[in-house]
């Protein structure tokens, strides 16, 4: 008798349990459906910090990079993409105007659509916080300002050399992780970006992101501090390595999907295991409050934007014709008081120009 | 013989005092120089250029109170039951914490139904405010002959109530006018929008926490200047020519409206037409079976977002860096037509209209062309057809009021609104935008400005130049007498205070000279000097110790010499 009542003691209080767990996890669900809110638009900024011939490797990563992420979606207008620029028409190319990411030259990843927006000596620390933060002098070109707003995604992608906190720009200068997360607040604050993915290819690459303090990050870094990122292969006929190992698989990973894919970050985050690497690939997830394994991998490399049906438009009859010349005639006669000038021949903003 | 060597060693004492004397003027002079006038010096042309900014004033700014004045004034058939609304209204919105409400009942006169019909006729009346933001409410008797609704939104700023008396209890409170429960619901929702504004507002200032919402979401955000760019697509302009006056259509239809939209911001429209451009995406054909042979495409609203991505690489609409609302017009050819939206559920879209909206981006209409102009194989190619200018605007205008932030009808039982016949905004919809914008324009000047000046104090070697300075002082002066007008009531200058604050802000956070890479970090001012300096100044700050030693010396000796 005293045993029954023990088990059936026993049976009540796993029940119990049983049950709060998963009112908890009902509870633990609905931030999900919350922030579902999402993104309206995708921007990518994508940035290879060295110059030189042997730096090659450098330069096919961010190409085949800017490849993917346009074939996925991103219009040039949305990218930003800061190259030196100093490798398809570089004297010691056997293959002039071209470059390529894989020993078997399959894809020329420069082509002839390629929209360089800094390139050569303008990949300066400057420029690159500058452009950060939006403080950009004025009369600089469309297709050099990050315009994003509150809803964009956006994607930075970084290679180069890098060290424990600091990051190599072109043999002459640096900046450090502190400078990095500065830059990223001044966006936050502003409300620049709804979420942004950092990717970071370079050796100890992991300390770059180590600083950030802004919400809404997701971090992920081809080494941690202490190693170093390998490149992958030489291609003997060019003379140089061709690509890093972390970009290749990963860009392994971007070839296989397309627009429509549902594939996920979290599987994009744990691309190229240490076998392949030999590098461990780092990942910061503290700042970004979704769960990767449930965050579409379009929602960062792709452009997909919402959409909503409408179901029926206005019933108006326009102004009749005797009323709309009065009000153009009124119009015209409130300018033609100023003298005839010349139109601007780049047209800016306003904001912040004298 | 020993008197000379007396005075030899006196006059030799004399001299080594006058040495002594000397080593130690010239010790001073050195730590006058380097100490007094050098350390001074150099600590002034070395400081950074710093406009003084009024932090306490921007830290006020945060616990500022922002709350909006309204006037609403009431007319009843009896004074006695215009009180009693009033009252009721009173204590029903008295939870309102962005809204200050002051009611008045004004007399009924005849004059008001004197030559009115219907409810359009009472439009033509003189009694509608003038404000911005007042309201008016007319309690009119016979509205439920014309329709069934009990509460009727006007297109000026009126709203008209029928006269049923009958009470209704709520859950909380005790009798109320079922008019007075109606209209309260009509205000909170409809007019004013409460909780979408402070929805707005928490958004703003802490994102992490809440999001905007839908209407928000869709709102292109606040600026000074946005361009609208008409495309038509023609993707085989050899077998289907389109025949349509775009600008005049611009003309007649949309500048009416941009003109009553200009004084929240300016509006440049720009058109164009794209040829061989396809949807990159493919439709299925459906076959209709009710007996007329007749077939359709099938276009799922999953597929729409698809279409939008790869058109916009074409489209080719940013020149300038204002925000660019565009507005698409696809015309199929006409093997792929009639081509018709289906929604996920597999219906097809009723009410005739093909279109949809991106939030904050724009939208794209597909009209089809006509089946007399498709079907006429008497017709050589290339087909003539001209569009319906008057279906297409009116569903462009309707996307962009939805995108300029105008809110649309929810569903209220027995409220309904007097239909819109020509293509400017109602009076009390560009109420409802003035303060959505004011209050937005108003928070993130104060979030800019906060955010600028925790930069600035933290980072102490930014110069501020006089620009920056004069802007951050424009936008405390705006944001504090912005605050006031909203609290008087006055929105119209309540908005261009909260516009030139916003604009200024901007200015300033984005000046180019605020960067800290440009400016020696103290670290670095001091790794060059103190090489430079340290050697110099340690023999210097040693004497000091021996001046001392020397002064006190003498004040010694000579207090010994005056006891003697």
């Amino acid at each position: 008798m005293k045993n029954m009542t023990y088990g059936v003691a026993n049976i009540l209080v796993i029940l119990i349990l049983m049950l709060v767990s998963s009112i908890s996890s009902i509870h633990r669900s609905l931030p999900e459906d919350f922030l579902q809110a999402g993104h309206t638009n995708n921007w990518a900024v994508l940035v290879d910090t060295s110059r030189f011939w042997f730096n090659y490797r450098h330069v096919a990563n961010v190409l085949s990079i800017y490849r993917s992420v346009k074939r996925l979606g991103i219009p040039d207008s949305q990218i930003i993409l800061i190259i030196a620029d100093d490798m398809a028409c570089n004297p010691r190319n056997p293959r002039p105007a071209t470059v390529f990411n894989n020993a078997n030259q399959h894809i020329n990843v420069y082509g002839d659509d390629v929209e360089v927006d800094y390139r050569g000596y303008e990949v300066t620390v400057e420029n690159f916080v500058r452009l950060l933060t939006g403080r950009l002098p004025p009369g600089t070109p469309r297709s050099k300002q990050l315009l994003t707003d509150e809803g964009s995604n956006v994607l930075v992608y970084l290679t180069g050399h890098g060290g424990d906190g600091f990051l190599k720009f072109q043999d002459s200068e640096e900046v450090t992780s502190q400078e990095l997360a500065d830059a990223v607040e001044q966006m936050w604050q502003k409300r620049r970006y709804h979420e942004m993915f950092f990717m970071i290819d370079t050796c100890q690459g992991a300390s770059l992101y180590e600083k950030f303090y802004s919400p809404n990050i997701l971090a992920v870094a081809s080494s941690l501090v202490g190693e170093d990122s390998l490149s992958h292969h030489v291609d003997p006929a060019i003379g140089v390595y061709i690509i890093d190992r972390y970009t290749y698989y990963a860009l392994d990973f971007l070839e296989r999907v397309e627009p429509d894919s549902t594939k996920t970050m979290g599987e994009f985050l744990s691309v190229c295991p240490k076998r392949a690497c030999i590098s461990t690939v780092g990942v910061r997830k503290d700042l970004f409050p979704r769960d990767p394994h449930k965050v579409p991998i379009t929602d960062f490399f792709g452009s997909l934007r919402p959409v909503e049906l409408t179901l029926s438009g206005l019933n108006v009859t326009a102004m009749s014709r005797t009323q709309n010349q009065s009000r153009r005639e009124e119009l015209k006669r409130k300018v033609s008081d100023r003298s005839l000038q010349y139109a601007k021949q780049f047209p800016t903003s306003k904001l912040g120009s004298s | 013989m020993a008197l000379k060597k007396e005075e030899t060693s006196d006059d030799f004492a004399k001299v080594e005092d006058n040495n002594d004397a000397r080593r130690v003027y010239a010790a001073i002079s050195f730590v006058v120089v380097l100490i007094v006038i050098g350390l001074p010096l150099w600590w002034e042309t070395t400081d950074v250029y710093r406009v003084p900014l009024p932090y306490s004033r921007i830290a006020a700014l945060d616990s500022l109170d922002v709350t909006l004045a309204m006037n609403i004034s009431i007319t009843t058939l009896d004074a006695a039951r215009g009180d009693k609304l009033i009252e009721d209204l009173k204590d029903i919105l008295k939870t309102s914490k962005l809204f200050q409400f002051t009611f008045r009942a004004l007399p009924l006169e005849k004059k008001h139904f004197a030559l009115a019909h219907s409810p359009e006729g009472l439009e033509s009346g003189s009694f509608h405010p003038r404000k911005s933001g007042e309201l008016f409410l007319l309690e009119v008797p016979g509205l439920t002959r014309f329709t069934p609704n009990h509460v009727m939104v006007g297109l000026k700023r009126t709203v008209y109530f029928s006269s049923e008396a009958r009470q209704e209890r709520t859950t909380i409170f005790p009798i109320f006018f079922l008019a007075a429960v109606k209209l309260s619901e009509v205000l909170e929702l409809l007019l004013l929008r409460e909780k979408s504004l402070r929805q707005m507002v928490a958004a703003m200032t802490t994102p992490t926490e809440t999001d905007q919402d839908r209407s928000g979401r869709r709102r292109m955000p606040a600026a000074e200047e946005y361009d609208i760019m008409m495309t038509v697509v023609n993707p085989e302009p050899e077998k289907l020519q389109i025949d349509w006056d775009l600008p005049e259509a611009v003309q007649d239809y949309l500048e009416p409206f941009l003109y009553e939209l200009s004084p929240l911001a300016g509006y440049t429209v720009k058109s164009q037409w794209l040829y061989f451009v396809t949807l990159n995406v493919q439709p299925k054909l459906v076959i209709d079976t009710s007996g007329f042979g007749h077939q359709h495409y099938a276009l799922a609203e999953d597929l729409l977002p698809q279409i939008i991505t790869p058109l916009e690489k074409k489209l080719a609409s940013r020149v300038s860096r204002n925000p660019c609302l565009n507005f698409v017009v696809y015309i199929p050819p006409c093997e792929a037509a009639p081509l018709h939206i289906y929604t996920r559920q597999g219906v097809r879209v009723k009410g005739g209209v093909d279109a949809f909206l991106s939030p904050r981006w724009g939208g794209i209409v597909i009209h089809n062309p006509s089946h007399m102009v498709c079907h006429n194989s008497s017709v050589p190619e290339p087909k003539e057809y001209s569009p319906d200018t008057v279906a297409i605007m009116g569903v462009f205008l309707a996307q962009l009021r939805l995108l300029m932030g105008i809110p649309e009808l929810e569903g209220i039982s027995r409220v309904g609104q007097l239909p819109l016949s020509t293509v400017s905004l109602r009076q009390w919809e560009f109420d409802s935008l003035l303060r959505m914008r004011t209050l937005e324009q108003l928070t993130s000047a104060k979030l800019t400005l906060q955010s600028l000046s925790q930069l600035l104090g933290k980072i102490s070697n930014i110069v501020i130049n006089d620009a920056v300075g004069n802007s951050i002082y424009q936008v405390v002066d705006c944001v504090e007498r912005a605050a006031h007008l909203l609290k008087i009531g006055q929105l119209d200058e309540a908005f261009n205070e909260s516009k030139k604050a916003f604009l200024s802000a901007e200015a300033a956070f984005t000046d180019p000279s605020l960067l800290a890479l440009l400016y020696f970090p103290d670290d670095q001012k001091y790794a060059v000097y103190i090489p430079l300096f340290l050697p110099v100044m340690i023999p210097v700050v040693m004497s000091l110790k021996n001046i001392c030693a020397w002064f006190s010396g003498r004040m010694c000796s000579k207090h010994k010499l005056k006891k003697e």
